[in-house]
């Protein structure tokens, strides 16, 4: 299976086969997909949408046995066959006739050809050698040599171009006869290529597998974790050996506003939540033993884009939310870790409680803001989470 | 903030290793899904291949 995947090549299905080279891809793809679909089973394999039947054309694609190269075999036309065989027959002669005139040239001038030409000094140019050798000058210091083959040769050589170029033309007739019978499998192609596409569920698996994945529960009008877990930060802790506490908790209402320490967890909060929202959407399962929650049509992030150059910080952030704000209408959930953050308190409480006032009014709106400001008022729709700190019965001296 | 680098989702793409070149190229233009069919078919497909791996077919996956 992971051979036939990672073999299996990529074809646009939009542009119809044109070449040879095309033959050879649609071929690899089709000989794949018939192992691929062997592999799965029958109700495997239908499960992941492996309906088409490719045996007439994968019989006719591998005639000469099952291979992912391709060859044009000589079973699709057999004049083929004897056009070769001139060509291997008229080959043999030649090279017994190349061959009898070299052995001769050694033995009259001493001289051994093995690549059809020698450079010889000029210092060792001899007068017979004009009986056997084309003479040109190499350079100042040297002569090139090519042997004087005889009419018969020559006249042989040709014919064998004459029988290449009959060998190309009766092929280019049979990737011609083979691209049309291709063209009769598009369609197959197109859904077969849905089928493959499925079967990224193999690396969904893979993933669940490695880090106990579950699948996460989209009809919910809440976002409800239990053992919620931030992959990247409980590896990186578990190369310390320090035990990662997971997320327990139920968001029940739009706007949640988490408080807490600094250092006390709550931009961990924040990212599980995104983590988890992001590979449940992505069709991934999710890093929870529990996950349920609603779709979004987008996740925002405020924080400022740092590629806004010659911007404070505070304006990069405002101008963040402004973007944000123009497409407020989408259903979409929205993070901000410290909101404001570096402007004076007095600012910033000002302006997350309008933010808070005017997304509380929303049903579209499911807000997270962490932050340690104090005085943010109390709107509807609006839950204080407050992060729980140390565990102080587990704390060791 | 791009979202994917606020949840450091690289993580998961780097543990994410499909063979085919359609699902590298799933891989590299992962795209918010919101439909709920597509979600759940996609949801589905896995817990077959995770069925798959339990009753010891694995060696077709491995």
């Amino acid at each position: 299976m992971k051979y036939h995947l990672k073999n299996i090549p990529y074809i646009n299905s939009s542009k119809e086969p044109s070449d040879i080279t095309d033959v050879f891809i649609y071929k690899k793809f089709i000989n794949n997909y018939v192992f691929i679909k062997e592999t799965l089973g029958k109700k495997n394999s239908r499960k992941f949408g492996f309906k088409q039947d490719y045996k007439e054309i994968f019989d006719f694609l591998n005639c000469d046995g099952v291979s992912d190269t391709f060859y044009i075999s000589e079973k699709y036309n057999p004049q083929l066959a004897e056009v070769r065989k001139k060509i291997s027959d008229i080959s043999k002669k030649i090279d017994e006739k190349k061959n009898e005139f070299l052995n001769l040239i050694k033995e009259k001038t001493g001289l051994e050809i093995k690549n059809e030409f020698l450079v010889v000094d000029n210092e060792n140019l001899k007068n017979e050698f004009q009986n056997y050798f084309f003479i040109d000058v190499y350079d100042s210091k040297r002569v090139l040599l090519k042997p004087k083959y005889s009419n018969e040769i020559i006249d042989l050589i040709r014919k064998r171009e004459e029988y290449v170029s009959e060998e190309k033309k009766i092929e280019s007739e049979v990737v011609a006869k083979i691209i049309e019978k291709l063209k009769n499998y598009l369609s197959f192609i197109s859904d077969s290529i849905t089928s493959i596409e499925n079967l990224i569920a193999v690396a969904s698996a893979e993933l669940a597998s490695k880090f106990n994945l579950t699948r996460p529960d989209i009809n919910s009008k809440n976002i409800y974790i239990k053992k919620g877990v931030f992959i990247p930060l409980k590896e990186e802790l578990a190369k310390n050996k320090i035990e990662y506490t997971p997320l327990d908790f139920e968001f029940t209402k739009n706007i949640n506003i988490i408080k807490g320490s600094n250092m006390g967890g709550k931009t961990v909060v924040l990212k599980t939540v995104v983590l988890l929202q992001l590979m449940a959407q992505y069709g991934l399962f999710v890093s929870a033993e529990k996950f349920s929650t609603r779709l979004f049509d987008d996740i925002y992030v405020l924080f400022g884009d740092e590629e806004l150059k010659g911007l404070s910080s505070f304006a990069s952030e405002i101008y963040d939310f402004v973007e944000f704000y123009k497409n407020i209408s989408k259903n979409v959930l929205v993070i901000s870790d410290e909101f404001a953050r570096t402007t004076n308190s007095f600012e910033a409480s000002s302006l997350i409680n309008a933010i808070i006032s005017d997304f509380s009014e929303r049903k579209n709106i499911y807000f997270f803001l962490a932050t340690h400001l104090e005085n943010i008022s109390k709107f509807k729709n609006t839950d204080f989470l407050c992060m729980m700190g140390f565990d102080k019965k587990n704390m060791k001296s | 903030m791009n979202v994917e680098k606020f949840c450091e989702f690289d993580f998961i793409k780097n543990n994410f290793l499909p063979l085919a070149p359609y699902g590298k190229s799933y891989k590299e233009n992962f795209k918010l899904i919101n439909s709920k069919t597509k979600l759940l078919e996609k949801y589905d497909l896995t817990d077959v291949v995770l069925d798959l791996k339990k009753i010891n077919l694995l060696s077709m996956i491995k």
